[in-house]
């Protein structure tokens, strides 16, 4: 007998198929951080050692246009070049300016979670204790130790994938998170590097916090006041 | 699990699921709708109303704990939230006398309400209530499982009306039907009992001989004199414990008003994400969104960023109603004094500071 309604079974083979490639990409356990990497603290945008999405946008263009044409060359069968869908990377581009548009991080890593709270965005979030994905109709996410970088995969609807990978410079000095966004059926996938720098937030400005009571209430903090 | 068990549990699963795509059927436990149930009022007051506390509810252990897990977050919520919805379902009743939310179990409560969240999902919400008086007779125990539909959130944009009504006026006609049998003397025997039990936790040795206890009953061997000057004294801090309640209370009806439309619309696109009729693939078909455009996949993404920035949102209220309890002031026997610390701890403070009290004023 079937335990299902109609409607049930739909949601929950949307959810399967959001489901498979993260059950295939969490094979590791997220919970080994066996290189003690703390990402902890505020980051700011460098944005001169940042990627410029225009510039890697006409840069990936570039190559990838001379890599077909290359193929083309080669190939003893003709190839329809429109079916390579070179101009889809300018696309692919913008989409992943957009994922990648946070300027500021403020993370809180502990022994077991680490939240990555990202300006204008949701926050990055990973329970190292638990590999499991965080799986909702209308996406899923997961996260993994990969050697010393923190990666977390989306898998959203219509083949949109989304992963970004946190890296740290052992002075501490930066932080790159690279995002990669690739488009099931689209060749090639487009990363775009955001390079972070600490800072220390508050310095001879104004604190806020949020609280239920007062909503967000910002008082003078950092160096004195004159 | 290891990942190949992993990957074969989820084609079992698969091939279940498959088996499954034939025609309609019902569920085998269809949910109840409970949207007709209407509320047992009382036409005059009680002349014994009994006081109700209800302890914060507890949950069941959500299936993807940690800190990712969004359940996790609003489980937090409705652990509070849900209490205080059912408290004002038996205070609109007219049934009983005050009823307060306590972030623990109150041991001298006359009537008290546990809950556990079954699960809550927005479209369907199922409860398990117990309710004991302070005899320890059970009055209820049992589940309680409603259903809402689209037209419960959409007949209330401004979520004013809970979809899941029906269920706390259920509750409490469940809980009204068990005192309207009884008699006058029971309901006088509880109350003095409850006294007695709040006594006997301040002084077993002086107190404790007024209360037979069988297994999970308690009876009463007799009363002190009316004026024991002890037993004075322990209700004078008995008054004091319910102005503590009190204050208890208003910080649950804080989060009440203030978390209550965030959490309304938490429920509203849960539900409609259960509801699983690919309403998020029609709004892209009704806004113009051809399937496989870059608009179309930005829209995909901004759906998801949508919702996990809500989550975001609810996990830093719920994170903020812990923080931020403001210091209770309050009073005890007329020695004002200052709690702080989550509610929890401040009632665990409180009931170290009556303790000392009564030990200083013997």
């Amino acid at each position: 007998m079937c335990l299902f309604h109609d409607g049930h079974v739909r949601l929950l083979l949307r959810i399967l198929i959001l489901l498979l490639p993260l059950f295939v990409t969490t094979a590791s356990a997220a919970g080994a951080n066996r290189h003690g990497i703390d990402f902890s603290g505020h980051w700011e945008l460098d944005y001169q050692m940042s990627d410029f999405p225009s510039e890697k946008i006409r840069w990936e263009y570039t190559r990838i246009r001379a890599q077909v044409e290359k193929m083309i060359e080669r190939s003893d069968r003709p190839i329809n070049p429109a079916a390579l869908n070179v101009e889809s990377i300018v696309g692919l581009g913008r989409l992943t300016e957009k994922i990648a548009q946070a300027t500021v991080l403020d993370v809180e890593q502990q022994d077991d979670y680490i939240v990555v709270n990202r300006n204008d965005d949701f926050a990055l979030v990973c329970d190292f204790a638990n590999a499991a994905p965080l799986v909702s109709a209308v996406g899923a996410e997961s996260c993994e130790w990969d050697e010393d970088q923190l990666v977390f995969n989306l898998t959203l609807p219509d083949g949109l994938r989304v992963s970004h990978r946190l890296s740290l410079a052992a002075d501490r000095s930066r932080m790159n998170v690279a995002t990669t966004v690739k488009v099931i059926g689209l060749p090639y996938p487009f990363t775009l590097n955001r390079v972070y720098q600490p800072f220390e937030p508050g310095e001879g400005m104004y604190q806020c916090e949020f609280t239920i009571a007062t909503q967000t209430t910002c008082t003078l903090g950092g160096s004195e006041s004159p | 699990m290891k990942p190949g068990e992993r990957l074969l549990a989820l084609c079992g699963l698969l091939m279940l699921l498959g088996s499954c795509a034939t025609p309609e059927q019902a569920p085998l436990s269809a949910p109840v709708s409970l949207d007709e149930v209407q509320l047992n009022v009382a036409t005059r007051p009680p002349v014994l109303p009994l006081a109700v506390s209800i302890s914060r509810f507890d949950a069941a252990p959500a299936e993807t704990g940690g800190l990712r897990s969004a359940v996790n977050q609003v489980r937090s919520v409705e652990r509070r939230f849900l209490p205080y919805q059912l408290k004002l379902s038996l205070e609109r009743s007219g049934w009983f006398g005050p009823v307060r939310v306590l972030p623990v179990l109150d041991p001298g409560a006359e009537l008290t309400v546990r809950g556990v969240i079954l699960s809550s999902d927005g479209t369907h919400l199922a409860l398990a209530i117990q309710v004991e008086d302070a005899t320890g007779r059970v009055w209820l125990e049992r589940d309680y499982l409603d259903s809402a539909s689209v037209a419960d959130y959409t007949r209330d944009p401004v979520f004013t009306i809970d979809p899941f009504q029906g269920l706390y006026d259920q509750i409490a006609n469940d809980m009204i039907r068990v005192l309207a049998d009884m008699g006058e003397q029971q309901i006088r025997q509880i109350a003095s009992i409850a006294e007695m039990r709040y006594a006997a936790m301040l002084s077993p040795e002086y107190f404790g001989r007024f209360l037979n206890e069988t297994g999970d009953r308690y009876g009463l061997s007799g009363l002190p004199a009316a004026s024991d000057p002890l037993m004075e004294r322990v209700m004078r801090i008995r008054a004091s414990e319910h102005l503590f309640a009190d204050s208890a209370d208003a910080h649950y009806e804080s989060l009440y008003r203030r978390l209550g439309p965030t959490y309304a619309w938490w429920r509203h696109y849960s539900n409609e994400l259960i509801s699983g009729n690919n309403r998020l693939e029609q709004m892209d078909a009704t806004r113009g969104a051809t399937p496989g455009t870059w608009y179309a996949l930005e829209r995909v993404y901004k759906i998801y960023q949508e919702s996990r920035m809500n989550e975001d949102a609810l996990r830093e209220l719920t994170d903020s109603f812990d923080r931020e309890t403001a210091p209770t002031v309050t009073d005890l026997a007329g020695r004002v004094v200052e709690l702080t610390g989550t509610l929890t701890e401040q009632h665990q403070a409180w009931r170290q500071l009556m303790r000392q009290y009564y030990e200083e004023t013997r």
